[in-house]
């Protein structure tokens, strides 16, 4: 009788096993995100003029805001002016704020014409090889990742649910920042929008 | 006499006749080419995730492809005509497509005459604006939302596997094989 119901169990098993299997049969070669509660990467980048540095040397007093983004991409420069906005009113609130260009077709200059064709006064730096996007797991843009005063990783995602301005209903990044400056907690540290494909340089 | 009047036609009449049921019999052998049967759309409907849902559920039986894709993304227009001539190719092999594009009302008609221009052989719809989240979530809780985005579901509507950001020919390619294989599974 035992060794019916094992059989049965094992059959069940496998065969839950073989209809939940879902293959990924291309993602680009983008590793998974890390889980909030992760310590912030030690990755060196280039800045726009070709000097190498490191990301800690962006995190302020309560945290840092790293945001991927892309000179070409619609969804990324629609949010210019909101990303802007963003920077001045966190880091006066004691937030680093930097962008990331992590895409293979967008040089330094072309990243830094863009910058100031659209008044974005926030450091960017070229993630040349990938290394951040990949130790973030950062798959599009515009996508945003927010770091407390230690380091840690407290919100992941988007930074508001409506490309268009006229449709936000969530400002989900305003709302981490705002948690993480009175040391509150984040109610939802983890969401998801459409975006551009960060543009990797390939893999041999 | 009537014999020796006809026997010049028996040659040429058993000639017509043998070679009319050569022609029949190579075109019952020879599968039908495929259609260049475009959908051309005019407007596109729209889906919420429920209504997506429903539309994956409706082609239960067959092995089925779903592109996302949107105009602002320039990836899925560079391979948007690749994936259409495979679908040309696979459709008629059992495969059932449709694709789902994500743009804004603002860009509908950005949308259309990205379509007309390509005339595809699948039909498209197009998903409602807001709640992308909820969406993403709804077809694939894996899913980070990145365009382009293909998924692959076997003839029993489940998940089997995807495609994200840019992909070659050939990935599409060893997909939909695979996708059309389960057809012939139990």
């Amino acid at each position: 009788m035992r060794f019916r119901v094992l059989s049965a169990l094992a059959v069940l098993a496998l065969a839950a096993g073989v209809a939940g299997a879902q293959r990924n049969f291309g993602s680009s070669d983008v590793p998974p995100a890390p889980p909030i509660g992760s310590k912030m990467p030690a990755i060196k980048l280039a800045t726009l003029t070709g000097e190498t540095t490191d990301l800690s040397a962006y995190l302020n007093k309560n945290g840092l805001l790293v945001i991927f983004i892309s000179v070409q991409c619609p969804v990324s420069n629609a949010y210019n002016e909101r990303m802007e906005a963003l920077a001045q009113q966190w880091r006066a609130r004691g937030f680093g704020v930097v962008g990331i260009n992590a895409n293979r077709t967008e040089s330094a200059e072309a990243v830094a014409n863009h910058a100031r064709e659209h008044g974005l006064t926030f450091p960017i730096l070229k993630d040349n090889d990938n290394r951040l996007a990949d130790a973030l797991g950062a798959s599009f843009t515009p996508e945003t990742y927010l770091f407390d005063a230690s380091g840690t990783l407290r919100y992941h995602g988007r930074i508001d649910d409506s490309k268009d301005p006229s449709g936000i209903s969530k400002r989900d990044l305003n709302d981490a920042l705002e948690d993480v400056a009175t040391g509150k907690p984040i109610a939802i540290t983890e969401t998801k929008a459409f975006g551009c494909t960060i543009k990797r340089v390939p893999r041999s | 006499m009537a014999l020796t009047c006809s026997r010049p036609l028996v040659r040429p009449v058993l000639l017509s006749a043998a070679l009319l049921a050569a022609a029949l019999l190579v075109r019952a052998q020879t599968p039908a080419p495929a259609q260049k049967t475009t959908v051309p759309q005019r407007t596109l409907e729209v889906l919420d995730a429920d209504h997506y849902l429903a539309k994956v559920a409706a082609e239960h039986g067959k092995p089925l492809m779903v592109t996302f894709w949107a105009t602002w993304c320039e990836p899925c227009r560079a391979e948007y005509p690749m994936v259409n001539e495979l679908v040309r190719e696979y459709q008629p092999k059992g495969l059932a497509v449709f694709g789902m594009d994500c743009d804004d009302d603002a860009e509908v008609p950005l949308a259309l005459h990205f379509l007309d221009k390509i005339q595809p052989v699948f039909p498209n719809y197009r998903k409602k604006p807001g709640k992308e989240e909820e969406f993403i979530n709804r077809v694939d809780a894996k899913w980070s939302g990145v365009l382009p985005a293909t998924f692959f579901y076997d003839p029993q509507g489940r998940l089997i596997g995807t495609l994200t950001g840019e992909q070659k020919r050939e990935a599409f390619l060893s997909a939909i094989q695979a996708t059309l294989a389960t057809a012939s599974r139990k």
